[in-house]
């Protein structure tokens, strides 16, 4: 029971990550477009595609080796954006030059989200290791 | 500060007299690091009850409503709870890394930041543990350091 607790509490931090950088991503892009405001539903149905996405990331609690596990992420995560943008109309599917389009929008977008968690938690690293080795030094 | 050690044969028994101005945060430092060679902890390995020193031990561990003290190599039973350990040892460098796990931080060979913002730690036996999200900001605390405030 507390294992799946445990898993709840960890699916709802992932969709709460997924959701605030969909917002600011989506934000982001919808000014360059020319609009100024989100519609309620679009909200919502950004939030339901967070919660698959959240649920997409244990690929990363695997123990697959971690060119694996991007790969597959990557995949999936793809696939879901694909899909959920096809559900709720948010771009059409109408040539390969559309797909090939959007394709390489993601990838830039997700290799640069994945470049700026792996310098943050590159430097928390060394902040955590340098303050550990502080404070033994201290301790002693 | 500065430290004297006067050494004879006629002195019984060690003892430590502190002078100083006012009895200020340092000297309540010292004062606490002193008593922790007075602190000990009685783990139980089946019926033999054996002593064991904080600076011993890696991490305490609760499984099934019992107590576990895991040092280098051995594992003994502690007859306390979890929270009278967290209470009698937190000024010693011990902190509650998950609800059922406390660690020693002086035993601590590295730690790692996970992408679900639990703490990964290495601990000097080579053994890894984990410190869940909701106990990794008091480590960052506990570690100090500018960065986190």
């Amino acid at each position: 029971m507390s294992k799946f607790i445990h898993n709840i509490a960890q699916w709802k931090f992932m969709i709460s990550l997924y959701f605030m950088a969909s917002m600011i991503i989506s934000s982001i892009v919808l000014f360059f477009l020319g609009m100024r405001s989100f519609d309620f539903l679009t909200i919502w149905q950004i939030l339901i595609t967070c919660m698959v996405a959240g649920a997409t990331h244990y690929i990363y609690f695997t123990h697959w080796s971690n060119p694996v596990k991007i790969s597959v992420h990557v995949v999936v995560l793809y696939a879901l954006i694909l899909i959920a943008s096809q559900l709720f109309g948010w771009w059409k599917l109408v040539s390969m030059n559309v797909f090939f389009k959007y394709t390489g929008i993601f990838l830039l977008a997700y290799s640069l989200i994945s470049i700026g968690f792996w310098v943050y938690y590159n430097n928390e690293e060394k902040v955590l290791n340098k303050n550990l080795n502080e404070f033994k030094s201290k301790e002693l | 500060m500065k430290i004297i050690i006067d050494e004879g044969e006629q002195y019984d028994q060690t003892e430590v007299i502190i002078h100083c101005k006012k009895c200020d945060e340092e000297v309540l430092l010292l004062l606490s690091k002193l008593k922790l060679q007075e602190q000990k902890i009685i783990g139980m390995q089946g019926e033999v009850a054996i002593v064991i020193e904080p600076k011993e031990i890696f991490y305490f561990e609760s499984v099934d409503k019992k107590t576990f003290i895991y040092t280098q190599s051995q594992v003994y039973e502690s007859p306390l709870k979890l929270y009278e350990i967290e209470r009698l040892l937190k000024i010693y460098g011990f902190f509650r890394a998950t609800k059922s796990t406390i660690v020693n931080i002086n035993k601590i060979q590295s730690i790692k930041p996970k992408y679900n913002s639990v703490l990964l730690l290495e601990m000097e036996n080579g053994e890894k543990l984990t410190v869940s999200r909701q106990y990794a900001p008091i480590l960052k605390q506990r570690l100090g350091g500018n960065d986190y405030e």
